[in-house]
């Protein structure tokens, strides 16, 4: 949805929340699904090198914002999950979609002059699903609502009967 | 051989998303799926959407008649925004959603204005998290140099931190 930290409290919860199903979901891997939530963002590269400026470089059209469809964040994914050990890969490859499919359906709730999202499901089909238009990138509110939730998992999981982080890796 | 492998799957690895953007980048808008052409297209290429339903945005330069300037990050193009309802002034940003038409106009057929200030916000919040994020993800995992690849670290820095902390403290007492 609108800005990063959103984002990334929400990849957060959701983390949280599965880690009550999922035992082995540590805070070490909670940081690799907010890691997921920030590849969308990776668009924000443009800023850095517009994509008109790449492209005269490169000599052939080139679109940031493929970062913000399902064919850009599976690729921007895989190289991920090629970064991580062997043994961690299949965990990784869960975790860091998690994140970004959260990114990618907060995002396309924003609201649009056109009442239509973007290519999020690109290269299967270009259609821009209709957006609610629940809110602008631009609006503090969201966060908020992020974060409460965020507090809220937190405590959820603080209430579960007491984890023995290091005792459950060991045993695996 | 399995040198071979790795230098391919590197070169894989850089290639396809390099491949993905360029094929991206050469879609035309499909305003059919509600792909419309944006103010990239319309900064680039003007003559090839009027008469289209273009999505765009800019910052408002003059008013009567409201004129807002629309940048693909290099270039900038001044439009005239007609048949938008509801106030706007001068320096604030709005997005716009219109028929483009030859003169230099979009008739708007739906607008509205983003708060002043808020893509600073945006962009402030979104570097500090993505510091944080960044801060997390070093912290719990690390970089073995040796096969190049992530992997976790044995504890995180903060439990260990705090677990150094106790026992010192409890070697300390029984000094």
């Amino acid at each position: 949805m609108p800005d990063l930290p959103t984002h990334a409290l929400i990849a957060d919860t959701c983390a949280s929340l599965l880690s009550v199903r999922y035992r082995w979901l540590d805070p070490q891997y909670m940081a690799v699904t907010m890691a997921g939530a920030f590849v969308p963002d990776l668009v924000k590269l443009k800023l850095l090198a517009s994509s008109g400026r790449v492209e005269a470089v490169l000599g052939v059209p080139f679109d940031w914002f493929v970062l913000r469809t399902a064919g850009g964040v599976a690729v921007a994914l895989l190289v991920g999950v090629m970064l991580a050990v062997r043994r961690e890969r299949h965990r990784v490859a869960g975790l860091l979609a998690v994140g970004t499919a959260t990114h990618l359906a907060t995002d396309a709730l924003l609201r649009t002059p056109s009442d239509r999202s973007f290519d999020v499901f690109w290269p299967v089909t270009r259609y821009n699903p209709p957006t609610p238009g629940l809110y602008l990138s631009t609006q503090p509110e969201p966060t908020v609502v992020a974060a409460l939730a965020t507090l809220a998992a937190c405590a959820l999981t603080k209430s579960l009967p007491e984890r023995n982080w290091a005792e459950e890796a060991g045993a695996e | 051989m399995r040198g071979l492998g790795q230098a391919c799957t590197m070169m894989g690895l850089r290639a396809v998303p390099v491949g993905l953007a360029i094929w991206y980048g050469s879609l035309a808008p499909a305003p059919a799926h509600g792909a419309y052409a944006t103010s990239d297209d319309v900064v680039t290429g003007y003559e090839r959407y009027v008469g289209d339903r273009v999505e765009i945005g800019g910052q408002v330069v003059s008013m009567d008649p409201v004129t807002i300037a629309v940048t693909n990050g290099d270039e900038r193009r001044e439009l005239r925004v007609t048949g938008a309802t509801g106030t706007v002034r001068r320096g604030e940003r709005i997005r716009v959603f219109g028929i483009l038409e030859s003169d230099g106009t979009v008739h708007a057929t739906d607008a509205f204005t983003v708060r002043r200030g808020g893509l600073v916000y945006t962009r402030v919040v979104s570097l500090l998290a993505g510091l944080w994020v960044l801060w997390r993800l070093l912290a719990h995992w690390r970089l073995d140099t040796d096969r190049f690849a992530l992997e976790r670290r044995p504890m995180p820095r903060a439990v260990r931190a705090a677990v150094g902390a106790w026992f010192s403290r409890r070697r300390d007492g029984d000094a």
